[in-house]
Protein backbone atom coordinates (compact mmCIF):
# COMPACT_ATOMS: atom_id res chain seq x y z
CA UNK A 1 0.00 0.00 0.00
CA UNK A 2 1.21 3.77 -1.06
CA UNK A 3 2.52 5.24 1.96
CA UNK A 4 -0.01 8.43 2.58
CA UNK A 5 1.79 11.39 2.72
CA UNK A 6 1.00 14.14 5.67
CA UNK A 7 -1.91 16.51 4.14
CA UNK A 8 -0.95 19.07 6.01
CA UNK A 9 2.49 21.43 5.28
CA UNK A 10 5.12 20.30 7.62
CA UNK A 11 6.02 23.86 7.80
CA UNK A 12 3.20 25.09 10.34
CA UNK A 13 0.41 22.54 11.06
CA UNK A 14 -1.02 23.66 14.41
CA UNK A 15 -1.53 27.09 12.41
CA UNK A 16 -3.37 25.50 9.16
CA UNK A 17 -5.25 23.13 11.41
CA UNK A 18 -6.65 26.60 13.13
CA UNK A 19 -7.01 28.26 10.37
CA UNK A 20 -9.16 25.00 9.01
CA UNK A 21 -11.12 24.99 12.25
CA UNK A 22 -12.28 28.62 12.26
CA UNK A 23 -13.28 28.18 8.06
CA UNK A 24 -15.20 25.03 8.95
CA UNK A 25 -16.97 26.62 11.81
CA UNK A 26 -18.12 29.12 9.83
CA UNK A 27 -19.45 27.11 7.26
CA UNK A 28 -21.23 24.93 10.21
CA UNK A 29 -22.73 28.90 10.76
CA UNK A 30 -24.14 29.11 7.39
CA UNK A 31 -24.67 25.68 6.06
CA UNK A 32 -24.72 23.15 8.45
CA UNK A 33 -26.55 22.20 10.89
CA UNK A 34 -26.69 18.83 13.09
CA UNK A 35 -24.72 17.31 16.00
CA UNK A 36 -21.52 18.17 15.88
CA UNK A 37 -20.41 14.13 16.02
CA UNK A 38 -21.49 12.21 13.66
CA UNK A 39 -22.03 8.41 12.83
CA UNK A 40 -19.99 7.65 9.68
CA UNK A 41 -21.59 5.55 7.64
CA UNK A 42 -21.90 4.17 4.16
CA UNK A 43 -18.68 2.79 1.99
CA UNK A 44 -18.27 6.30 0.21
CA UNK A 45 -17.37 7.82 3.53
CA UNK A 46 -15.67 5.16 4.75
CA UNK A 47 -12.91 4.22 2.14
CA UNK A 48 -11.94 7.30 2.35
CA UNK A 49 -11.43 7.36 6.33
CA UNK A 50 -7.88 6.77 6.99
CA UNK A 51 -5.20 7.66 8.93
CA UNK A 52 -4.27 11.55 7.29
CA UNK A 53 -8.15 12.39 7.78
CA UNK A 54 -9.63 14.44 10.80
CA UNK A 55 -13.32 14.67 11.55
CA UNK A 56 -14.18 18.40 12.15
CA UNK A 57 -17.64 18.43 12.89
CA UNK A 58 -19.45 17.20 10.18
CA UNK A 59 -17.02 17.69 8.49
CA UNK A 60 -13.30 15.43 7.26
CA UNK A 61 -10.60 16.91 5.94
CA UNK A 62 -7.61 14.31 4.53
CA UNK A 63 -5.38 13.66 1.87
CA UNK A 64 -7.02 11.81 -1.29
CA UNK A 65 -5.19 9.14 -1.62
CA UNK A 66 -4.93 9.19 -5.52
CA UNK A 67 -4.47 12.78 -6.24
CA UNK A 68 -1.47 13.70 -4.72
CA UNK A 69 -1.08 16.99 -7.16
CA UNK A 70 -4.76 17.66 -6.64
CA UNK A 71 -6.51 19.90 -3.67
CA UNK A 72 -10.02 18.22 -3.63
CA UNK A 73 -13.59 18.57 -2.19
CA UNK A 74 -15.92 16.17 -2.04
CA UNK A 75 -19.83 16.47 -0.65
CA UNK A 76 -20.80 12.87 -0.25
CA UNK A 77 -24.42 11.90 -0.83
CA UNK A 78 -25.62 8.76 -1.02
CA UNK A 79 -28.67 9.63 -1.65
CA UNK A 80 -28.33 12.56 -4.20
CA UNK A 81 -28.93 13.49 -7.28
CA UNK A 82 -25.67 13.63 -8.86
CA UNK A 83 -26.82 15.40 -12.10
CA UNK A 84 -29.20 17.74 -10.65
CA UNK A 85 -27.97 21.20 -12.06
CA UNK A 86 -29.70 22.62 -8.70
CA UNK A 87 -27.92 20.52 -6.43
CA UNK A 88 -24.39 20.97 -8.40
CA UNK A 89 -24.78 24.87 -8.61
CA UNK A 90 -25.55 24.44 -4.87
CA UNK A 91 -22.56 22.64 -4.44
CA UNK A 92 -19.95 24.30 -6.45
CA UNK A 93 -20.78 27.45 -4.42
CA UNK A 94 -19.38 25.65 -1.46
CA UNK A 95 -16.88 24.42 -2.91
CA UNK A 96 -15.56 27.45 -4.57
CA UNK A 97 -15.62 29.82 -1.72
CA UNK A 98 -14.34 26.79 0.53
CA UNK A 99 -11.42 25.80 -1.48
CA UNK A 100 -10.74 29.74 -2.28
CA UNK A 101 -10.40 30.48 1.42
CA UNK A 102 -8.69 27.65 2.15
CA UNK A 103 -6.16 28.03 -0.08
CA UNK A 104 -5.85 31.45 1.30
CA UNK A 105 -5.38 30.26 4.75
CA UNK A 106 -2.49 27.82 3.11
CA UNK A 107 -0.71 30.81 1.75
CA UNK A 108 -1.62 29.25 -2.36
CA UNK A 109 -3.22 31.49 -4.46
CA UNK A 110 -5.77 30.51 -5.78
CA UNK A 111 -5.59 31.25 -10.02
CA UNK A 112 -8.68 30.52 -11.82
CA UNK A 113 -6.12 29.48 -14.74
CA UNK A 114 -4.96 26.65 -12.64
CA UNK A 115 -8.10 25.58 -10.84
CA UNK A 116 -10.85 23.24 -12.31
CA UNK A 117 -14.09 22.81 -11.05
CA UNK A 118 -16.25 19.50 -12.17
CA UNK A 119 -18.91 17.38 -10.32
CA UNK A 120 -18.25 14.00 -10.01
CA UNK A 121 -19.93 11.08 -9.13
CA UNK A 122 -20.14 7.35 -8.91
CA UNK A 123 -21.25 3.99 -8.76
CA UNK A 124 -21.45 3.63 -4.78
CA UNK A 125 -23.84 7.47 -5.46
CA UNK A 126 -21.33 10.29 -4.68
CA UNK A 127 -22.85 13.54 -5.51
CA UNK A 128 -19.44 15.32 -5.22
CA UNK A 129 -17.81 18.14 -6.60
CA UNK A 130 -13.98 18.21 -6.63
CA UNK A 131 -11.90 21.09 -7.42
CA UNK A 132 -8.47 20.44 -9.03
CA UNK A 133 -5.97 23.08 -8.16
CA UNK A 134 -1.95 22.20 -9.21
CA UNK A 135 0.07 22.57 -5.41
CA UNK A 136 4.07 22.10 -5.10
CA UNK A 137 3.74 18.65 -3.64
CA UNK A 138 0.61 18.08 -1.62
CA UNK A 139 -2.95 17.32 -1.61
CA UNK A 140 -5.86 18.27 0.34
CA UNK A 141 -9.80 16.60 0.48
CA UNK A 142 -12.59 17.52 1.93
CA UNK A 143 -15.52 15.46 2.21
CA UNK A 144 -18.99 16.59 4.16
CA UNK A 145 -20.70 14.06 6.39
CA UNK A 146 -24.59 12.83 6.23
CA UNK A 147 -26.02 15.60 8.74
CA UNK A 148 -24.58 18.11 6.46
CA UNK A 149 -25.75 16.70 3.16
CA UNK A 150 -29.34 16.33 4.72
CA UNK A 151 -29.12 20.22 5.37
CA UNK A 152 -27.62 20.72 2.15
CA UNK A 153 -30.19 18.89 0.16
CA UNK A 154 -32.82 20.91 2.10
CA UNK A 155 -31.32 24.03 0.93
CA UNK A 156 -31.35 23.33 -2.17
CA UNK A 157 -34.68 22.01 -2.72
CA UNK A 158 -35.62 25.64 -0.40
CA UNK A 159 -33.59 28.03 -2.64
CA UNK A 160 -31.21 27.86 -5.48
CA UNK A 161 -29.59 30.96 -4.13
CA UNK A 162 -27.89 30.09 -0.83
CA UNK A 163 -28.91 32.08 2.30
CA UNK A 164 -26.13 33.97 3.54
CA UNK A 165 -25.85 34.86 7.35
CA UNK A 166 -24.49 37.94 8.25
CA UNK A 167 -23.35 39.11 11.48
CA UNK A 168 -25.12 41.20 13.80
CA UNK A 169 -22.45 43.98 14.08
CA UNK A 170 -22.98 44.51 9.95
CA UNK A 171 -26.49 44.57 11.02
CA UNK A 172 -26.48 47.07 13.69
CA UNK A 173 -23.60 49.23 11.94
CA UNK A 174 -25.63 49.63 8.51
CA UNK A 175 -27.37 53.32 8.63
CA UNK A 176 -30.85 52.98 9.14
CA UNK A 177 -31.92 56.16 10.83
CA UNK A 178 -32.14 60.12 9.69
CA UNK A 179 -32.20 62.22 12.57
CA UNK A 180 -33.28 65.33 11.44
CA UNK A 181 -33.17 68.83 12.74
CA UNK A 182 -36.09 71.68 11.91
CA UNK A 183 -35.77 75.20 12.12
CA UNK A 184 -39.71 75.42 13.41
CA UNK A 185 -42.88 75.27 11.84
CA UNK A 186 -44.92 78.66 10.30
CA UNK A 187 -48.52 78.99 10.22
CA UNK A 188 -49.75 79.74 6.73
CA UNK A 189 -52.68 79.87 4.96
CA UNK A 190 -53.46 77.99 1.79
CA UNK A 191 -53.46 81.04 -0.28
CA UNK A 192 -50.66 82.52 1.64
CA UNK A 193 -48.24 79.23 0.37
CA UNK A 194 -49.55 79.42 -3.11
CA UNK A 195 -48.35 83.46 -3.02
CA UNK A 196 -45.06 82.47 -1.98
CA UNK A 197 -42.45 84.23 -4.50
CA UNK A 198 -38.67 84.23 -4.54
CA UNK A 199 -37.72 86.78 -2.06
CA UNK A 200 -40.05 86.32 0.27
CA UNK A 201 -39.15 85.30 3.85
CA UNK A 202 -41.26 82.83 5.56
CA UNK A 203 -40.87 83.07 9.26
CA UNK A 204 -40.41 80.25 12.10
CA UNK A 205 -41.65 79.89 15.48
CA UNK A 206 -38.71 78.90 17.14
CA UNK A 207 -36.53 81.45 18.18
CA UNK A 208 -32.39 81.46 17.76
CA UNK A 209 -31.99 80.69 21.06
CA UNK A 210 -34.19 77.70 21.20
CA UNK A 211 -33.31 73.79 20.64
CA UNK A 212 -34.09 72.93 17.59
CA UNK A 213 -36.86 70.46 17.28
CA UNK A 214 -35.97 66.52 16.18
CA UNK A 215 -37.70 63.64 14.12
CA UNK A 216 -36.33 60.26 13.54
CA UNK A 217 -36.99 58.84 10.29
CA UNK A 218 -40.11 60.83 9.74
CA UNK A 219 -41.01 60.65 13.73
CA UNK A 220 -41.24 63.09 16.35
CA UNK A 221 -40.13 62.05 19.24
CA UNK A 222 -41.53 62.82 22.46
CA UNK A 223 -38.67 64.01 24.12
CA UNK A 224 -35.32 64.92 22.62
CA UNK A 225 -34.02 68.56 21.23
CA UNK A 226 -30.64 69.88 20.33
CA UNK A 227 -28.80 73.14 19.81
CA UNK A 228 -27.55 73.66 16.46
CA UNK A 229 -23.65 74.71 17.05
CA UNK A 230 -21.52 76.46 14.00
CA UNK A 231 -17.92 75.78 13.19
CA UNK A 232 -16.90 77.46 10.70
CA UNK A 233 -19.30 76.65 7.73
CA UNK A 234 -20.13 73.35 9.26
CA UNK A 235 -23.58 72.87 11.15
CA UNK A 236 -24.09 70.14 13.68
CA UNK A 237 -26.03 69.45 16.99
CA UNK A 238 -25.90 69.20 20.50
CA UNK A 239 -27.88 66.75 22.17
CA UNK A 240 -29.34 68.93 24.76
CA UNK A 241 -31.96 66.63 26.07
CA UNK A 242 -31.92 62.95 26.02
CA UNK A 243 -34.02 61.44 23.08
CA UNK A 244 -36.88 59.22 24.54
CA UNK A 245 -36.35 55.32 24.98
CA UNK A 246 -39.81 55.31 23.59
CA UNK A 247 -39.02 57.44 20.66
CA UNK A 248 -35.60 54.94 20.33
CA UNK A 249 -37.59 51.79 20.26
CA UNK A 250 -40.13 53.26 17.90
CA UNK A 251 -37.70 53.83 15.33
CA UNK A 252 -35.86 51.01 15.53
CA UNK A 253 -38.69 48.46 15.20
CA UNK B 1 -70.65 73.91 -22.95
CA UNK B 2 -73.05 75.95 -21.07
CA UNK B 3 -71.84 77.89 -18.21
CA UNK B 4 -73.16 77.10 -14.44
CA UNK B 5 -76.15 78.56 -13.18
CA UNK B 6 -75.55 82.44 -11.08
CA UNK B 7 -76.26 80.27 -7.97
CA UNK B 8 -73.79 77.78 -8.54
CA UNK B 9 -70.89 80.19 -9.05
CA UNK B 10 -71.38 82.16 -5.87
CA UNK B 11 -71.25 78.55 -4.21
CA UNK B 12 -67.40 77.86 -6.62
CA UNK B 13 -66.54 81.37 -5.14
CA UNK B 14 -67.44 80.64 -1.48
CA UNK B 15 -65.40 77.26 -1.86
CA UNK B 16 -62.84 78.86 -3.17
CA UNK B 17 -62.80 81.19 -0.30
CA UNK B 18 -62.81 78.85 2.13
CA UNK B 19 -60.39 76.57 0.48
CA UNK B 20 -57.78 79.48 0.60
CA UNK B 21 -58.38 79.82 4.10
CA UNK B 22 -56.98 76.37 5.08
CA UNK B 23 -53.72 76.71 7.46
CA UNK B 24 -51.18 74.95 6.98
CA UNK B 25 -47.99 74.28 8.07
CA UNK B 26 -44.87 74.40 6.76
CA UNK B 27 -41.88 73.53 7.97
CA UNK B 28 -38.05 74.03 7.88
CA UNK B 29 -35.49 71.11 7.23
CA UNK B 30 -32.33 72.35 8.98
CA UNK B 31 -29.95 69.36 8.19
CA UNK B 32 -30.27 65.62 8.79
CA UNK B 33 -27.65 62.97 10.16
CA UNK B 34 -28.08 59.34 9.22
CA UNK B 35 -27.35 56.73 11.56
CA UNK B 36 -27.01 53.24 12.71
CA UNK B 37 -29.03 51.75 15.12
CA UNK B 38 -26.08 51.07 17.22
CA UNK B 39 -25.24 54.83 17.29
CA UNK B 40 -29.04 55.80 17.83
CA UNK B 41 -29.14 54.03 21.13
CA UNK B 42 -26.40 55.31 22.79
CA UNK B 43 -26.94 58.92 22.16
CA UNK B 44 -27.17 60.61 25.02
CA UNK B 45 -26.87 64.20 26.34
CA UNK B 46 -24.24 66.71 25.15
CA UNK B 47 -23.59 64.52 21.77
CA UNK B 48 -22.40 66.01 19.03
CA UNK B 49 -23.64 65.40 15.30
CA UNK B 50 -22.34 67.07 12.23
CA UNK B 51 -25.17 67.89 9.95
CA UNK B 52 -25.30 67.20 5.96
CA UNK B 53 -25.25 70.64 5.43
CA UNK B 54 -22.86 73.56 6.09
CA UNK B 55 -23.92 77.26 7.10
CA UNK B 56 -24.58 78.55 3.68
CA UNK B 57 -26.65 75.51 2.26
CA UNK B 58 -30.36 76.32 1.35
CA UNK B 59 -32.54 74.95 3.47
CA UNK B 60 -35.70 73.11 2.67
CA UNK B 61 -39.17 74.15 3.18
CA UNK B 62 -41.65 71.03 3.59
CA UNK B 63 -45.52 71.04 3.34
CA UNK B 64 -47.39 67.79 4.48
CA UNK B 65 -43.72 65.90 3.70
CA UNK B 66 -43.33 67.41 0.39
CA UNK B 67 -40.49 70.16 -0.31
CA UNK B 68 -42.18 73.21 -1.73
CA UNK B 69 -39.14 75.54 -1.86
CA UNK B 70 -35.69 76.09 -0.60
CA UNK B 71 -33.78 79.15 0.19
CA UNK B 72 -31.12 81.10 2.71
CA UNK B 73 -31.18 80.92 6.72
CA UNK B 74 -31.88 84.74 7.81
CA UNK B 75 -32.43 85.33 11.54
CA UNK B 76 -35.03 88.65 12.06
CA UNK B 77 -34.97 89.76 15.34
CA UNK B 78 -35.12 86.81 17.97
CA UNK B 79 -36.67 84.36 15.05
CA UNK B 80 -35.18 82.48 12.34
CA UNK B 81 -36.87 82.73 8.93
CA UNK B 82 -35.85 81.29 5.41
CA UNK B 83 -35.67 83.98 2.28
CA UNK B 84 -37.15 81.74 -0.41
CA UNK B 85 -34.75 81.37 -3.88
CA UNK B 86 -36.56 78.62 -5.78
CA UNK B 87 -39.71 77.10 -5.76
CA UNK B 88 -40.66 73.68 -6.50
CA UNK B 89 -43.12 73.68 -9.63
CA UNK B 90 -46.99 74.37 -9.23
Amino acid sequence: MKPVEPWLPAAAPGAVEQAIRKIVARWEGQWFVGPPAIKVTGQAINSLRGEAWSALGDVFVGQMRDTLTQVGLKVCNDAGQPHNPRDSALLAKVGRDAIDELLGALGVRSEPAKTRFETISNRKGLLGFKITHSVESWSLALVVGPVAQIRIRQLAARSEVAPQLGSLKDALEVEAFVLSAFLGQSQLSSSEVAALGIGDVVMFDRKVADPAPLEISGRVPKQGSARVVRHGDVLSLTLTSEISVEARETATQ
Amino acid sequence: MTSPPISKKAEIRKARTVLDDIPVTVEAVLGSVRLTVAELKALTEGDSLTLDKALGDPVMLRLNGVVIASGELVAVGENFGVRIQTLANT
